[in-house]
């Protein structure tokens, strides 16, 4: 870690008065930062927290709001709530898979592209949806997928 | 803006001014900018007349508020013209502003995108109604009104009722629609069991699903001995298919901030907390926002309205797992450790968040409170059915015509919710089924839509009312499908703390692959039913309780799909991959060569203006094919 890491990350830990119980808040305020959880801040969050990086890495796991490896400049978010899935996500995904050459939870080795099957994003009416970083695309069919994904190449 | 609101009366005074904003002197736009609003290109509407306003130097008054409900419409933007009635357009884009901006200069409107007229809008907090414009109006004679949409017709919108009208972060235009009346009567007239008593004898029970009266828990929590109680809004909506809650926190934060405070004041809380889903950014930003107005405008904090109660609010997100709408799971990840229930007694408003005495409702819940208080738990009690008071908001999505949020009373059939309010299925559609409740609900079949919806009712059909998630599905759905979709989220989110829901699930959703995959015998449904049994009996939570319910439903049901799936290898949806075969039928097909183009792995194959042909050992079944087809000469078998 570098110095400007490591004010960074106290800056951080003094936002939650280094409370193991923020624990979850604090994860999420350095994912915000790095855009995943560097294993180097983790063992000094630990260390600063004085509890083991194993409780770290046990909570960070069990939430899938964390992730360990840093994800593409373009995260896309496909739906898969019970509406979208009624409405055809799994073809969606499956062309999304395709044009892109990855599996969910895959960054593309340029590290422009990421995908990610979501739980509900909570817009049931427009199902299936697709999310790009922060464009919500509405009612998506097999075949806008191409479209979409051309304005972010 | 810094205004503090120590008394009754600086209430009054925003309720004033808010007034004036809801009613100006000039014309009045509103765009809904909710999540679904904004997804539908909302954010460009405002902005696009944001700038014209601005560079025409009209004097308009332009709002951004919560979603009204018409999803399937959205973005829609209100027209509301001094002493004329509010105009919904819907479906605007940016390139229509310029004649939208026309309307309000000659007080004519375009009526290609006119959805509907609103005379007047309810105040359901005072009882006194907002009238807009009296009497009929030339320009607006051939709109419909808004009670005459089968839509809102049979809608009773008492929780929603802000959602749409007013900007969610203007504290005025939140009192002028009553706002913080019913904390004034709560805080300067009320004992803290008096609250209680008035809640319990609204009849209210908890929105988040299980449907327990509030009344009782707030008197549990109440009478709780401790130095130190606390009060937690459950905003982790994680039922795929619910978004109620997400609208509210969006649309009408302070409704259910004002819920929180009166809660807290009832059960002697000090500290409250919102737990949010981290998947609703926007949600979390507003009632972010929300809190931070609240406490500069001394609401929050100390001596709250010249009293000597105290009550703090702070807001934390979820990390994205659907266990922690769980109240002991949700406690835990708020302490900061891994989302798994535990046990209960003792129930959290026993021994909640660090040991103490913790009260957690659902956001719709707390959203209704402030009703209650300001027109009595007996007028509250007269809306419903006996035991199943008050008004319940559905996410009514799928396969109808109308999508959208919508709220009713409860008892009302789902006939009356799917036919009427939804408009009935989408062209050339059946109806096959309607689900309800989320992973822990169930399917309920066409046959059985004069069912009235209440907790008992539904639970007696196989389903539960859950947070309100109306899944509507058509001929196009397998049902075998949908059990296995659901089974595989419970397998996913499955906290993994105890066997039987470990195990099961994963047990439950391999037999529903095979099924699936046209590889299971009959033995497999009788382990199926086993599985369900021993899910139901033995697991720690209700996570792991309800997750035989979507498989449970759909056999008893739609039995013969499953059936279809194991002795005949055939889906009837036309659904399963595995199961199903697409051809060209050589006598419909024009040749027009529109699936060769879209086959993402070039099974199909023919030359132009001659029947084409699909390489069986190629095809992936996927249907694109179908979908392009002009002629329908694609079969699914």
């Amino acid at each position: 870690m570098t110095p400007q890491d490591t004010h960074l990350i106290d800056q951080i830990l003094t936002r939650y008065r280094a409370a193991p119980e923020r624990l979850i808040a604090l994860l999420q305020d350095i994912q915000t930062q790095y855009g995943y959880l560097p294993e180097e801040v983790l063992r000094y969050v630990a260390g600063q927290l004085k509890i083991s990086t194993a409780r770290i890495y046990a909570v960070a796991s069990f939430y899938s709001g964390f992730s360990f490896t840093p994800h593409g400049r373009y995260r896309i978010e496909i739906c898969h709530g019970t509406a979208c899935h009624v409405r055809g996500s799994t073809t969606v995904t499956e062309r999304i898979r395709e044009v892109l050459h990855l599996e969910p939870g895959q960054t593309s080795s340029d590290g422009s592209f990421s995908i990610h099957t979501v739980r509900c994003l909570g817009c049931c009416a427009l199902a299936p949806v697709v999310k790009v970083n922060n464009t919500v695309y509405a009612n998506v069919s097999r075949q806008q997928v191409t479209s979409i994904l051309e304005q972010y190449r | 803006m810094r205004q503090l609101v120590r008394t009754p009366r600086n209430i009054e005074r925003l309720r004033q001014r808010g007034e004036q904003m809801l009613m100006p002197r000039v014309p009045r736009i509103t765009v809904g900018c909710a999540t679904c609003g904004c997804a539908r290109g909302a954010r460009e509407v405002y902005t696009a007349l944001q700038r014209s306003i601005r560079r025409s130097g009209m004097s308009v008054q332009l709002d951004a508020v919560g979603c009204a409900g018409w999803c399937s419409k959205e973005p829609l933007v209100t027209l509301q013209l001094p002493g004329k009635p509010k105009i919904t357009f819907g479906m605007i884009t940016p390139h229509e502003v310029p004649s939208l901006l026309a309307c309000v200069q000659n007080a004519t409107l375009p009526h290609e995108k006119v959805l509907y007229r609103t005379d007047g809008d309810d105040n359901i907090l005072t009882g006194s109604p907002t009238v807009y414009a009296k009497g009929r109006h030339r320009c607006a004679i051939h709109v419909p009104a808004i009670e005459s949409l089968p839509l809102f017709r049979h809608q009773k919108r008492v929780v929603l009722r802000n959602c749409g009208i007013i900007d969610p972060l203007s504290l005025e235009q939140y009192c002028a629609r009553g706002g913080f009346s019913a904390l004034c009567t709560a805080l300067t007239k009320c004992t803290p069991e008096a609250v209680i008593k008035e809640i319990s004898a609204s009849g209210l029970r908890g929105r988040g699903g299980a449907g327990f009266p509030t009344g009782l828990k707030w008197q549990a929590a109440r009478n709780a001995h401790a130095t130190k109680k606390y009060i937690i809004c459950n905003a982790d909506e994680g039922d795929p298919g619910a978004y109620m809650d997400r609208s509210i926190l969006e649309g009408d934060p302070f409704s259910v901030l004002e819920g929180m405070i009166i809660a807290g004041y009832a059960i002697g809380a000090s500290e409250g907390i919102v737990y949010v889903r981290q998947e609703y950014p926007r949600a979390v930003h507003t009632i972010t926002r929300a809190v931070n107005l609240l406490k500069r405008s001394g609401l929050l904090g100390s001596r709250i309205l010249g009293t000597s109660y105290r009550f703090t609010v702070r807001v934390v997100q979820g990390a994205g797992a659907f266990v922690c709408g769980e109240e002991t799971a949700l406690i835990a990840s708020l302490e900061g450790t891994v989302g798994e229930p535990i046990p209960r007694p003792p129930y959290p408003v026993e021994q909640g968040l660090h040991g103490k005495p913790t009260c957690i409702n659902n956001v719709e819940t707390l959203a209704t409170i402030p009703v209650i208080i300001a027109r009595g738990g007996r007028w509250f009690a007269r809306i419903g059915t006996s035991g199943n008071t008050g008004t319940k908001i559905f996410s009514l999505v799928g396969s109808v015509k109308n999508v959208g949020l919508i709220e009713v009373p409860l008892g009302i059939s789902l006939r009356d919710i799917v036919q009427e309010i939804g408009g009935g299925a989408g062209d050339n559609h059946r109806i096959k089924a309607i689900q309800t409740g989320g992973p822990s609900g169930g399917c309920i079949p066409a046959r059985r839509m004069h069912l009235p919806v209440t907790y008992e009712r539904l639970a007696a059909a196989g389903s539960i009312m859950g947070s309100g998630g109306m899944i509507v599905l058509d001929e196009s759905t397998c049902m075998v499908d949908l059990a296995k979709y659901f089974m595989e989220f419970l397998m996913n989110e499955s906290c993994g703390k105890c066997l039987p829901c470990r195990e099961g699930t994963a047990v439950a959703f391999s037999i529903l692959k095979k099924i699936t995959n046209g590889m299971a015998t009959k033995a497999d449904l009788t382990t199926l039913y086993a599985v369900a049994e021993a899910l139901k009996a033995a697991s720690l939570c209700g996570l792991g309780r309800t997750a035989a319910n979507p498989v449970l439903s759909t056999l008893r049901y739609f039995r013969v799909e499953y059936e279809a799936h194991i002795s005949k290898r055939q889906c009837p949806a036309g659904v399963c991959r595995a199961l199903i075969r697409v051809s060209i039928n050589p006598t419909v097909c024009i040749g027009c060569g529109k699936c060769r183009a879209v086959c993402p792995v070039g099974a199909v194959q023919g030359t132009i203006k001659k029947p084409h042909r699909i390489d069986r050992t190629r095809c992936t079944a996927c249907k694109t094919c179908a979908e392009v087809c002009p002629v329908g000469a694609v079969t699914i078998a």
